[in-house]
């Protein structure tokens, strides 16, 4: 069953409309809740007017900070670093606003058109400060985020493997630059939303909460916190979500608020977020300054290298340095860089927070060093494509240790991999052999076509553990839980599949439980492409652990000896007499039965069913190469992409069909980041660009069909042999796409920033390799600075 | 606020309902039929809330419930004739993965398959780049549709 493309078991369920998204629930009794949100980014709130808003009819709460001071706490730091300078969010704002869009105050009413009217009663006055908009001139203390810490540093944090300094004084070439990565929303096409119910003389859970998270258990722990209520006297329940992309696995605002309303008012109350407000509210991610340097030898080798990276924290810290960490140790992506330092300075600004969206600090790692590989190419007179074969670990290269450490102080050790064979699959599959020619008759019809080419890695499968229960009833059926939700990654077909193969019956005879913490007593959740590595694994776990059991069942309830049993198909039978078989819903029936049809033995307990945790601290790593040729309209800066190719190893694959959407739809995310998705601000902090026609997301004519194929190296460090490969396809978009975009302009060096819009493009073409360093958007070219022989 | 009484067929059958007449059709579908129809931005940037109406796709969000007065108006559920076919392609091609925008997007595709046409890729592409799916990059999603047509 693994390795098979079977259709997608949530299909039927999410094709005929009939999808559980928390946005589309309705309960008795439901009323709504609205958030008043600050339209500055920095301010004092002065005062703050609800009466008249407590007036309007249908109107059941209007509460600030202050009518809810007794039990508001800031919400928890939930990744403590020794480097660290947590500020966190009160759910509602207390004396100063910190980014456009933090909740001010919070509505009830009995319909959503009152919630409106009543947000629009509240009359706030603000008194606005000077907002800070930018790390670099954040760093230098002219206006402070938070009041107690004048250069607005929320962390600083670096480390060195070898000695770079005496190593780039030794380079035949040292190259310098910086590139800077735009900000961006994760946008998922389901905004996110809480339901609350509170029953107070329950026999079961008091608190019921519906919302999309990617973590229920970790809401469930936070709600705890924030409410004063016991862990288990709340059920948390993640139904089907409308995507995640990480920023859905935050604690936010409205966790803590819309219970609040439920048990304050004995009523279900439901909140959903608009798109505006998602643009300004839910968590954005990736923007960062690189200042890079890297030395190679006469031949194209990496010496040294060296980045100092500025990372836009936004107003609070509530997941530590995960991210800004992820980029340091991921910058030498597949290379082998014998001397290694990076600094990571993270900046308190009045913008939403920075959390992890897809790629998690990785696509930028992977831009800055494929850049500076193409701009060493480009100095040393190397082809792009030989001074990686030059760098690519080998495959006898693994484990390989690179010398540096996991924000967790593991060290980083790369699995497995055969880097060289993805870079050689895709310039097979992307044509590049005949790329020249096709290039040169498009030049003679004036097309200008460029090809582009990057190497990734891609971390997967962070621990510490998931957890996985497998259940058979006497009736033979299965039921799988486990502590992950779906955000549309397939897990009730894949881990189905799991499970399937380890007990040899149909994955449709198995049905798969998520996202509810009713259903299992621990779990993590779904973030950093971790459900395949070790929720995979615990349902492996658990499944053989199941499988186990029932050969020592069926072996006492036969009278035989375990090993005169033998399991197959489903069945335990007699190896000698194999028609003498028992199926498992028979052992499962026999092991919960209130007659004591079958005494058992001394070490078994009753029910055919186990619970497994899979625990580990050490990722996996898939790797592939992607790329790209694209067209580039002189006229409009548009950039048409024709073809794009990858080739991925992920190692052993449990539906390839799955593999290969996540790894698509991935793709087409880094393509929107790479190529139109920015926010803007005006000078006060406002976001002037939050809502689908000024904040571009790709659509179908702008993202055309993947040629892609895979190779297996299977892990050796998880049972299954899988990496992820959730976040995977966002991280070589924006370099392959600079490369080719540079190729068909017929300049090297030059794009520095993502996204690559068709203004900053226009501002590219035509333009010759030294005027680029004139224009406004693009900063300096390339330039060697040391160069000792 | 004011109502009025619409008259419409939805899904094929007639049905009379008081509505408020700021209401949007996407709140009367979902609110007052508890219907499949979703909404994601609520501007008529993303076609989430498609529907038909006489046959051609509109952004429901964007409809007030009274301008449905008199019309015929088919969601999801509705589809009948196409719904099984696409359904059956969408699946085979692992064309989704979150479902969120799903019901748009097979609303879009029955209404460019009644045409009875068989559409070129680049005429599918064209069709649906009204709608935005944030997950699937839409190439399991063309090539359905593709798939759906030629069962016809």
């Amino acid at each position: 069953m693994l390795g098979k493309s079977i259709p997608r078991f949530e299909d039927s369920r999410l094709l005929s409309g009939a999808g559980r998204y928390v946005s589309n629930l309705r309960l008795p009794n439901m009323v709504y809740a609205a958030v008043l949100r600050s339209p500055h980014a920095a301010a004092r709130i002065k005062e703050i007017q609800t009466v008249e808003a407590r007036k309007i009819p249908g109107v059941l709460a209007v509460w600030t900070f202050a009518d809810l001071a007794d039990v508001l706490k800031p919400i928890p730091q939930v990744a403590p670093h020794p480097s660290l300078r947590p500020r966190t969010p009160f759910p509602l704002v207390k004396d100063n606003v910190h980014h456009e869009g933090e909740p001010v105050a919070v509505v009830a009413a009995e319909t959503r058109a009152v919630c409106r009217e009543a947000l629009r009663a509240i009359e706030v006055t603000y008194e606005p400060l000077p907002a800070v908009l930018n790390a670099e001139v954040g760093m230098s203390g002219s206006a402070r985020v938070h009041d107690d810490l004048p250069d607005n540093i929320a962390a600083q944090f670096g480390q060195e493997t070898g000695d770079v300094s005496a190593a780039l004084a030794d380079c035949d070439c040292v190259i310098t630059e910086r590139f800077t990565i735009g900000r961006v929303s994760s946008q998922a096409m389901e905004t996110r939303a809480v339901v609350a119910r509170f029953e107070p003389n329950s026999s079961t859970a008091r608190l019921t909460v519906w919302t999309n998270t990617q973590s229920p258990h970790l809401t469930r722990g936070l709600l705890s916190q924030q409410l004063g209520l016991p862990r288990h006297d709340i059920r948390v329940i993640a139904p089907d979500i409308g995507g995640g992309f990480g920023v859905k696995n935050r604690y936010y605002p409205e966790h803590t608020l819309i219970p609040l309303l439920a048990m304050r008012l004995g009523q279900t109350v439901k909140w959903v977020e608009s798109r505006r407000e998602s643009f300004l509210a839910t968590y954005h991610g990736r923007e960062q300054i690189h200042d890079a340097t890297l030395g190679l030898d006469a031949s194209g080798r990496i010496r040294a290298m060296r980045d100092r990276i500025l990372y836009d924290q936004g107003a609070y810290v509530t997941l530590g340095i995960v991210v800004p960490h992820i980029t340091t140790i991921s910058v030498p992506g597949p290379y082998r860089i014998p001397n290694f330092q990076v600094e990571c300075t993270c900046v308190y600004t009045h913008k939403a927070p920075s959390v992890p969206y897809r790629g998690a600090g990785k696509p930028q790692a992977c831009f800055v060093m494929e850049r500076m590989l193409d701009a060493a190419a480009a100095k040393l007179r190397i082809d792009p494509v030989e001074i990686r074969r030059r760098n690519l670990l080998q495959p006898d290269d693994f484990p390989y240790d690179t010398g540096l450490k996991d924000v967790d102080n593991t060290q980083v050790r790369y699995d497995s991999g055969n880097y060289p064979k993805c870079l050689g699959g895709v310039l097979d599959l992307i044509g590049h052999g005949s790329f020249d020619q096709e290039k040169r008759n498009a030049a003679v019809a004036g097309r200008k076509l460029g090809i582009g080419i990057s190497c990734f890695i891609e971390m997967t499968g962070r621990g510490p553990y998931e957890s996985a229960l497998v259940r058979v009833d006497p009736g033979g059926r299965i039921v799988l839980s486990t502590g992950l939700s779906s955000q549309g990654q397939s897990h009730e077909t894949t881990l189905a599949q799991v499970c399937a193969d380890a007990l040899e019956v149909e994955p449709s005879s198995i049905r798969v439980q998520l996202g509810d913490t009713s259903i299992i007593p621990l779990g993590i959740g779904v973030y950093a492409a971790r459900s395949a590595v070790m929720a995979g694994n615990a349902v492996a776990l658990a499944s053989a652990a199941v499988r186990e059991k029932a050969v020592k069942a069926a072996a006492a309830m036969l009278r035989l000896p375990p090993e005169a049993v033998e399991y197959a198909g489903g069945k335990v039978r007699e190896i000698a007499e194999p028609h003498r078989a028992l199926a498992l819903g028979e052992i499962a029936g026999a092991l919960n039965s209130p007659a004591l049809v079958f005494p058992f033995p001394p070490d078994i307990d009753p029910g055919l069913e186990a619970l497994r945790f899979y625990k580990s601290t050490t990722p996996a790593y898939s790797n592939g190469a992607y790329a790209v040729v694209v067209e580039v309209d002189a006229e409009t800066g548009y950039v048409k992409i024709l073809r794009h190719a990858l080739v991925h190893d992920c190692g052993n694959l449990i539906n390839p069909a799955v593999v290969e959407t996540q790894m698509t739809g991935g793709i087409a995310q880094g393509i929107g980041a790479s190529l139109f998705e920015e926010l803007h601000y005006d000078r006060e902090g406002r976001v002037l660009n939050a809502a689908f026609d000024t904040y571009l997301l790709p659509r179908a004519t702008d993202v055309p069909s993947l040629l892609q194929s895979h190779i297996v190296t299977p892990s050796p460090f998880n049972p299954l042999g899988v990496k992820g490969v959730g976040e995977g396809g966002t991280i070589p978009v924006a370099p392959a796409l600079a490369a080719a975009i540079e190729n068909a302009l017929g300049i090297s060096g030059g794009i520095t920033h993502v996204p690559m819009t068709p203004p900053r493009v226009l501002s590219l073409s035509g333009a010759t390799r030294e005027d680029c360093s004139s224009t406004e958007e693009t900063p300096v070219a390339f330039q060697e600075t040391t160069k000792v022989t | 606020m004011q109502t009025l009484t619409i008259e419409m067929k939805l899904n094929g059958k007639a049905c009379s309902r008081d509505v408020p007449v700021g209401q949007t059709l996407a709140s009367l579908l979902r609110e007052g039929f508890g219907l499949s129809t979703s909404i994601s931005c609520g501007e008529g940037n993303c076609g989430t809330c498609s529907v038909l109406i006489d046959g051609r796709p509109v952004r429901s969000c964007l409809m007030l419930a009274v301008q449905a007065s008199g019309r015929a108006v088919t969601t999801l559920e509705g589809l009948t004739d196409q719904l099984p076919r696409l359904q059956k392609a969408f699946s085979e091609n692992h064309a989704i993965q979150c479902g969120f925008c799903a019901p748009g997007f097979i609303v879009a595709a029955a209404a460019l398959l009644r045409a009875g046409s068989r559409p070129s890729e680049a005429e599918i592409r064209e069709t649906i780049k009204g709608h935005l799916c944030r997950c699937s990059g839409y190439s399991g999603m063309v090539q359905a549709i593709q798939d759906a047509a030629a069962q016809e």
